[in-house]
């Protein structure tokens, strides 16, 4: 195989979907998956279950990473969101009441 | 887990192939994940479509979450997301700062599928099945990984994060010392790969973010990561790899 080529040029199903290429990791097993929530208190325990619709029961441990930014429009950052007391199924988010955070999650999962 | 033999890399040609030694699994059966580095206008702003941010690949999104982190400097205003629709969305913060954008997406089908639509990655693929993945997270560049790690501040508020220190297992995940000492990654490929930071205490209750955090002095080994001092941060890194 020649680097100049794509994954898509090789792989049936990354054609299939019309990926390019695959996102790689540099640990095995890991997943990312995202969820929006709009607080409705600060803070709000944010449960996996609930939050993927049931997709990620829970972690594997509590060695998961999370990154939140806030989405609501046109409305300025007053308290920087943060996140506290990470278990193997929730976790809690600090922010501003009523603001919609997206939020992103990398680590391996026990589904 | 942290079998070596479990590597994507030890199974798949494709991915040996293509300089990539794992995968990262999705939960969503067709998930891109994005991103770039934007400087906002004069006024605070940076309107971006899918269909730049992709490399004109993709235009249009069914969901997708956005983080935004400003670089270089200590924000004023926190960086945020605003008026997001399925062809873009906006960055809101600091005039003329400039950001990492990170963007994990489901885009709708397109065309008909060759394979059938119904299936997942793990119902073609042994390598996945055989890691426990259900779906795979579609790239639009070459090389790219997503990584995690956790980083904590000294009492000057900054910590030097050198990927070589920060991916090796015992401090990704714990491990004894002396158990997987190696580590995962010790190179980007350049300076321009995405960084997204936010505070994460360990134990439960509140610790108000005084500092914004913010990501300084970026090489392809590492960087300056700024916050308040002696405090926990979760990273996550999207950008294309050199090992």
């Amino acid at each position: 195989m020649t680097k100049r080529r794509w994954i898509k040029d090789y792989c049936p199903f990354a054609k299939d979907q019309g990926f390019m290429g695959v996102v790689g990791d540099v640990a095995p097993g890991e997943t990312v998956f995202g969820f929006t929530v709009t607080l409705g208190a600060s803070p709000t325990a944010m449960v996996f279950s609930t939050q993927t619709g049931s997709k990620i029961k829970m972690m594997k441990d509590t060695y998961y990473r999370v990154q939140v930014t806030k989405v609501t429009s046109g409305s300025i950052v007053g308290a920087n969101p943060y996140i506290a007391a990470k278990t193997k199924s929730q976790f809690s988010l600090y922010g501003e009441v009523g603001a919609i955070y997206d939020v992103i999650v990398i680590g391996h999962v026990n589904y | 887990m942290f079998n070596n033999e479990l590597r994507f890399s030890g199974q798949c040609p494709l991915i040996e192939e293509f300089h990539i030694r794992n995968v990262i699994a999705g939960v969503e059966r067709k998930q891109w994940a994005m991103g770039g580095r934007v400087t906002l206008s004069g006024g605070g702003t940076y309107s971006i479509t899918f269909l730049t941010l992709s490399g004109g690949i993709i235009q249009n999104m069914t969901s997708y979450h956005v983080l935004a982190q400003k670089l270089n400097v200590v924000p004023t205003e926190e960086t945020y997301v605003s008026a997001k629709n399925a062809y873009g969305f906006t960055v809101v913060g600091d005039a003329a700062s400039l950001n990492s954008v990170i963007v994990l997406g489901e885009e709708p089908t397109r065309k008909p599928a060759l394979l059938s639509q119904k299936k997942w990655a793990k119902d073609y693929c042994p390598y996945c099945k055989s890691q426990n993945i259900s779906a795979i997270v579609g790239a639009t560049v070459k090389d790219q990984v997503m990584f995690g790690f956790q980083a904590t501040t000294g009492g000057g508020g900054n910590v030097a994060v050198a990927f070589r220190t920060v991916t090796k297992y015992i401090n990704l995940f714990g491990l004894p010392a002396g158990q997987k000492d190696d580590p995962l990654i010790t190179s980007m490929e350049d300076n321009t790969y995405q960084i997204s930071i936010t505070k994460a205490k360990v134990a439960s209750g509140a610790e108000a973010v005084t500092i914004r955090p913010y990501a300084s002095s970026i090489t392809r080994e590492g960087f300056t990561l700024n916050g308040d001092a002696s405090k926990i941060y979760d990273v996550i890194i999207l950008g294309q790899i050199k090992y």
